[in-house]
C-alpha cells in the first residue's frame, strides 16, 4: 500500500485513487475510492448507504467557482498537479478552503517536489502523495525547516506584523 | 531603516538551511537539473556563461554601511573583487562558485540580507523611490509599505509557482522614480477627499517582448486593504494566467486579453468573496512598520556656508549634476556615480564598497540607496560637507559628473556575461562614451536617457529610455535595434522602434545623428528629447540615421 504524508507523519494510504482510464470499479464497496470527478458525478446517486463515500480527484486548474456544492459533498478531494512548475493548484487549494469552506481531506498528488510540501500544507492541503517514500521523508525534514512564516496558513492567516504588534500591546 | 527581529532572522536562516539541503541533494544527484531549476532560481541563482550568478535583494534600495561591508567581503572572498548594481534594486555577483552559495547566503543573513525570490516565477523584490523620505513631492513615505509587502510576499505559499515573474513597485511621490507603470503591479500612495491614505493601483505593466504600460484597476484602495487586494490580483493571475507560452505568461497578457474592465471585475469579485478582517492591516501594524523609517536626526538649520565654486571647475560640475535639493534645508542628496569610464555601468569594486560604507557613516547616517539608473545615493549629506565628500568620491572614481546626462547610461552585463543575451552591450556603451567625452556638450544636451539591453528580456529597461538600444541576433551576428521616445518619471511612455537593426559599428554614430537631429529641432535647452520626439515623430531621425546607407 502506498504512503502519504498526513498529520505530520508518513503513513499508509487507506484511499485508492482510480485512474481516469481505468474501467469503472466493479463495486463501490471495494474500499475507499478516489474517483475521477466525471465518474464521481455520474455515480453519485449510488453512494447512499455505502460504508465509505468515495472522494474525487481533478487536475489543478479545473476547480471552478461553481463547484462549491460538489466539493463539499466529498469526504476527500484530490488535486493532481500536472507539472511541479504549474502552481495553479496552490490557488485551487486556498480557494477550496477559504471560499468554499471545505473541511474534508484535501490531498495534493501528481508532479510535485518534496520541497513544495511546506507550501502545499500552508495552502490548505492536509494529505500529500509523492511518488517515492524517500521523498516523503525528505519533505518531513524540510518541514522542520519551515516552522516560521510571515503569512501563516489558509487555516490561520496573519498579516506580517500582527504578532509583533500583539507582543507590544 | 528596517531591522530584523527574531521572526525575520528565523525565516531567513531557515531558508538558508533549506537551500543548503537542496544544493547538497543536487550535488549528490538526488535532484534532477529540471527540478533544481525553480528551486535555485527562487534563491537568486542563475547559471551564467562563465560561472553561476547570484542576485541579492536590496529591499526598496536601502543598504546600511554594515551591509556594504559585507557585500565587499563577499566580493573579495567569493567573487572577483567587484559586483554589479542592477536597475531593480538588486546586487549581482557574477563569479560565485556553486558550492559556496550556501555560505554566502549565511554571510548575507548575518547582516539581514537575502536572495529570496530575486529570480524565478514568483513575486520579486519590491522596488521603490530611491528618494523616499527625503524628496519634496511625497504624499507619504512608501518604504513602510514596501517592507510590509516584502514580508507578505516572502515565501508566500500560494504564489511561489506563478505563470511568470511578478514585480511590484511602490511610490509616494508625484514624480515616478520607480517606473510603477512598468510593473506587474504599481502602487502610488494617494489621499482621498477625507485625507485618508490609500493607493492608486495599476496592473499589467512590463517590458520584455511586449512592452506595456500598466492600467488602473483601482483609483483608491484604503491602505488597510492593501494585502487582501494584492492577494486577489495574484490569485486571479495564478488561476487564469497563461502557462502554455513563456512569452505570453506575464499578467500584462492576461489583462490585455480580458480587457482592463473585465479583469478589474474579476479582481474585485475575488476580493469581495474573500474579504476578511484578518487580511486587513491594523493601524498598529502600519505604525509599527513606519517606526523603522522615521527621519534621521537632522542638525538644526545649518547655515548654507558652502562657497560657490569657480564656474567650470570639476567640483562645480559635480555640484551641478550629481547633487540634488533635499526637503530639509541645509541637506543635499548626492549621487555616487557608478559610470566611470574604466568600469562597466553599475559595477562596483570591493574597495569602493568599503570606502562608501565609511563615507555613508561619516556623512549620511550610515545608509545608501540604489537607483534605477544603477547609481548609489547618499540621501542626507550636510551642504557644508559636500566639498570634503566630493574630494573623497573623486579619488575613488565615484564622482563622474554626468548624472542624468546621456552617458549616465543604464546597461545590462550583456553578452559578455549573460547566457540569455543575444549581443554584447558593454562595447556599445564604450563606443558611445568615446563620442560623447565633451562634458560641456553633454551638459548642453541636458537630461536625456540612454539604456542598452543585450536581449529582449530588457534588463536595462531600454523601452523607457529616450534612446533605447536592444541587442538582437541576426544569423549569429550582433545587431542592434534602436527605440526612441521612451520616458519615465513625470510621464511614462514606451519607445518606438526607429528602423531596421544596425550592425555594431554603426550604433554609436547613429546615436550621434539622433542627438544632432534633436539639437537642431529643439526650441531651447528646456525642450526635452521626449517633447521634440513627440512633436516630430520618428521620420527626421530615421532619415538621418539611415540616409547614407539607403
Amino acid at each position: 500500500m502506498p504512503h502519504i504524508l498526513k498529520n505530520g507523519s508518513v503513513q499508509l494510504d487507506n484511499w485508492l485513487m482510480v485512474a481516469e482510464e481505468a474501467a469503472e470499479p466493479n463495486s463501490l464497496t471495494q474500499g475507499q475510492l478516489i474517483l475521477p470527478i466525471e465518474q464521481w458525478l455520474k455515480l453519485q446517486p449510488d453512494f447512499e448507504g455505502l460504508e465509505h463515500t468515495p472522494g474525487f480527484w481533478l487536475d489543478a486548474g479545473q476547480v471552478t467557482d461553481e463547484m462549491e456544492v460538489v466539493i463539499n459533498a466529498a469526504p476527500v478531494v484530490a488535486i493532481r498537479f500536472t507539472s511541479f512548475t504549474d502552481g495553479t493548484g496552490f490557488s485551487d487549494a486556498s480557494l477550496v478552503r477559504e471560499t468554499f469552506g471545505f473541511t474534508g481531506e484535501l490531498r495534493a498528488t501528481g508532479a510535485l517536489l518534496p520541497d513544495q510540501v511546506p507550501y502545499l500544507l500552508r495552502c490548505g492541503f492536509d494529505a500529500i502523495v509523492l511518488s517515492e517514500q524517500k521523498d516523503l521523508e525528505q519533505a518531513l525534514q524540510l518541514l522542520s525547516l519551515s516552522a516560521e512564516s510571515y503569512q501563516g496558513s489558509v487555516t490561520s492567516p496573519r498579516t506580517p506584523f500582527h504578532r509583533r504588534t500583539q507582543k507590544l500591546s | 531603516m528596517y531591522r530584523y527581529d527574531e521572526l525575520d532572522h528565523q525565516v531567513v536562516r531557515n531558508r538558508v538551511l533549506q537551500f543548503s539541503n537542496q544544493m547538497a541533494r543536487y550535488l549528490k544527484g538526488e535532484i534532477s537539473e529540471e527540478a533544481f531549476l525553480p528551486l535555485r532560481l527562487q534563491n537568486g541563482l542563475y547559471v551564467q556563461k562563465h560561472a553561476p550568478m547570484l542576485r541579492v535583494a536590496i529591499p526598496y534600495g536601502m543598504l546600511s554601511s554594515n551591509q556594504l561591508r559585507m557585500l565587499a567581503r563577499i566580493c573579495r572572498d567569493h567573487d572577483k573583487d567587484y559586483c554589479h548594481i542592477t536597475t531593480r534594486q538588486n546586487v549581482q555577483f557574477n563569479w560565485v562558485q556553486l558550492h559556496e552559495v550556501p555560505e554566502i547566503l549565511n554571510l548575507l543573513a548575518s547582516v539581514e540580507m537575502h536572495s529570496i525570490q530575486t529570480s524565478g516565477n514568483c513575486i520579486r523584490n519590491t522596488t521603490s523611490d530611491p528618494l523616499a523620505g527625503v524628496c519634496n513631492d511625497e504624499v507619504a513615505d512608501p518604504r513602510p509599505y514596501c517592507e510590509i509587502i516584502r514580508q507578505w510576499s516572502s515565501l508566500h505559499p500560494e504564489f511561489a509557482f506563478l505563470p511568470r515573474k511578478f514585480k511590484i513597485a511602490v511610490i509616494g511621490a508625484d514624480e515616478d522614480r520607480a517606473s510603477v507603470r512598468l510593473h506587474d503591479i504599481g502602487l502610488q500612495l494617494v489621499r482621498d477627499d477625507s485625507d485618508a491614505l490609500g493607493f492608486k493601483v495599476w496592473v499589467g505593466g512590463g517590458l520584455g517582448r511586449t512592452p506595456m504600460l500598466a492600467q488602473v484597476v483601482r483609483e483608491y484602495l484604503p491602505q488597510e486593504q492593501l494585502l487582501g487586494y494584492l492577494k486577489a490580483i495574484l490569485r486571479v493571475y495564478n488561476r487564469y494566467g497563461r502557462r502554455d507560452n513563456k512569452y505570453k505568461a506575464r499578467i500584462k497578457i492576461l489583462v490585455g486579453s480580458l480587457g482592463i474592465e473585465a479583469f478589474t471585475l474579476q479582481v474585485e469579485a475575488e476580493y469581495q468573496k474573500n474579504y476578511r478582517d484578518d487580511t486587513l492591516l491594523t493601524t498598529e501594524e502600519i505604525d509599527y512598520a513606519k517606526s523603522f523609517f522615521s527621519a534621521p536626526e537632522y542638525a538644526p538649520l545649518i547655515a548654507e556656508t558652502a562657497a560657490k565654486p569657480a564656474q567650470g571647475s570639476a567640483y562645480g560640475r559635480w555640484l551641478e549634476r550629481n547633487v540634488k535639493q533635499h526637503k530639509v534645508p541645509g541637506y543635499r542628496i548626492v549621487t555616487i556615480s557608478l559610470k566611470h569610464k574604466n568600469q562597466a555601468p553599475g559595477d562596483i569594486t570591493t574597495h569602493q564598497l568599503e570606502q562608501i560604507a565609511d563615507l555613508a557613516q561619516q556623512y549620511s547616517f550610515g545608509e545608501v540607496r540604489s537607483t534605477q539608473q544603477q547609481n548609489l545615493l547618499l540621501t542626507d549629506v550636510k551642504s557644508s560637507d559636500l566639498y570634503a565628500l566630493w574630494k573623497q568620491l573623486d579619488a575613488l572614481d565615484l564622482a563622474t559628473p554626468t548624472a542624468g546626462t546621456l552617458i549616465d547610461t543604464v546597461c545590462c552585463p550583456g553578452g559578455d556575461f549573460c547566457n540569455l543575451a543575444n549581443a554584447r552591450s558593454l562595447p556599445i556603451n564604450e563606443a558611445i562614451l568615446q563620442r560623447f567625452g565633451d562634458l560641456q556638450q553633454l551638459y548642453n544636451l541636458g537630461d536625456i536617457s540612454l539604456r542598452i539591453s543585450g536581449c529582449i528580456n530588457a534588463c536595462a529597461h531600454h523601452h523607457i529610455a529616450n534612446i533605447g538600444i536592444l541587442g538582437v541576433d541576426k544569423n549569429g551576428e550582433e545587431f542592434y535595434q534602436i527605440t526612441l521616445g521612451g520616458e519615465t518619471g513625470q510621464r511614462s511612455a514606451v519607445g518606438k522602434v526607429l528602423g531596421p537593426s544596425l550592425p555594431m559599428e554603426r550604433v554609436a554614430s547613429a546615436v550621434e545623428k539622433i542627438i544632432d537631429v534633436y539639437v537642431e529641432h529643439r526650441a531651447d535647452k528646456n525642450d526635452s528629447f521626449a517633447a521634440v520626439y513627440a512633436r516630430l515623430g520618428k521620420a527626421p531621425f530615421k532619415e538621418r540615421v539611415y540616409a547614407s546607407h539607403s
